[in-house]
């Protein structure tokens, strides 16, 4: 079993590739701290990429497709009133999207 | 702007230009370098997915990186953060933008722009950016999507 083959195959088209990156190895997408979430979805009508799903057992939103989330896109943090979401440190991103942008040159 | 100055497409009842001489950001924001500075501002498709805009808030730092928030826009639908395509210090943020933020759907490659920057990171930022054709592709790519989720 080769895990990113898998993944990619998972993924559609669409998402697969961030700039010619492949999209999974790029680590950009919401975390929700479940303590906070009141399970209001707001965040869920805000996305139109499917990056979240609603959980009926726990009535929570949680993050179902991490790789769905457009890289830079942050906004549906807005959308929440309980400031459940956050993203990862910009700046530190910044190095590692650089490094795969090195690793994977454009077209 | 003149036809040959700008690539086009059709979207629903949308013209979406992307201007040549201009550098892209992926996630819709364009930078126009003028010698050591430059001005930046979102891109028509992004624009034209907000719908009408009812405020622009700038950040308050003075000094960005490529890739940091720049600004927030307030639209009918929804609230967005605005990414800098380019590292700098501000020099101004556009201050017709405040009574005036319908330009930025009116003409968003021109009075519409958001800040004016001094560059400060050019050469390494470039690295990150698209030409005007690659954005186009891009865009193209974008639309194709939103036409698949309508």
């Amino acid at each position: 079993m080769n895990l990113e083959s898998d993944l990619l195959e998972e993924l559609e088209e669409r998402y697969k590739r961030y700039l010619g990156i492949p999209r999974h190895l790029i680590p950009w997408f919401p975390t929700i701290d479940a303590e906070k979430c009141v399970g209001c979805k707001e965040c869920m009508d805000f996305c139109q990429d499917d990056v979240y799903a609603f959980d009926e057992a726990n009535r929570k939103v949680y993050v179902e497709n991490p790789w769905h989330c457009e890289v830079y896109c942050q906004s549906c943090i807005h959308a929440c009133d309980k400031e459940a979401i956050t993203f990862p440190n910009r700046r530190e991103f910044k190095a590692t999207i650089r490094g795969l942008r090195r690793k994977y040159p454009p077209a | 702007m003149k036809a040959e100055e700008f690539l086009e497409l059709q979207f629903e009842k949308f013209r979406l230009r992307v201007p040549r001489g201009y550098w892209y950001a992926g996630y819709d924001t364009w930078v126009k370098v003028e010698g050591e500075e430059a001005l930046v501002g979102v891109t028509d498709f992004f624009q034209t997915k907000l719908g009408d805009i009812a405020y622009v808030t700038p950040v308050e730092a003075v000094t960005l990186e490529q890739d940091d928030v720049l600004a927030t826009i307030e639209s009918v639908k929804a609230a967005v953060d605005i990414t800098v395509p380019a590292s700098g210090k501000v020099i101004t943020f556009n201050k017709a933008l405040d009574d005036h933020p319908e330009l930025i759907s009116e003409d968003p490659y021109g009075d519409g722009w958001i800040a004016r920057l001094r560059l400060t990171d050019w050469e390494a930022d470039q690295e990150m950016l698209l030409s005007s054709d690659a954005y186009f592709r891009l865009m193209q790519d974008k639309v194709a999507r939103e036409l698949e989720r309508a």
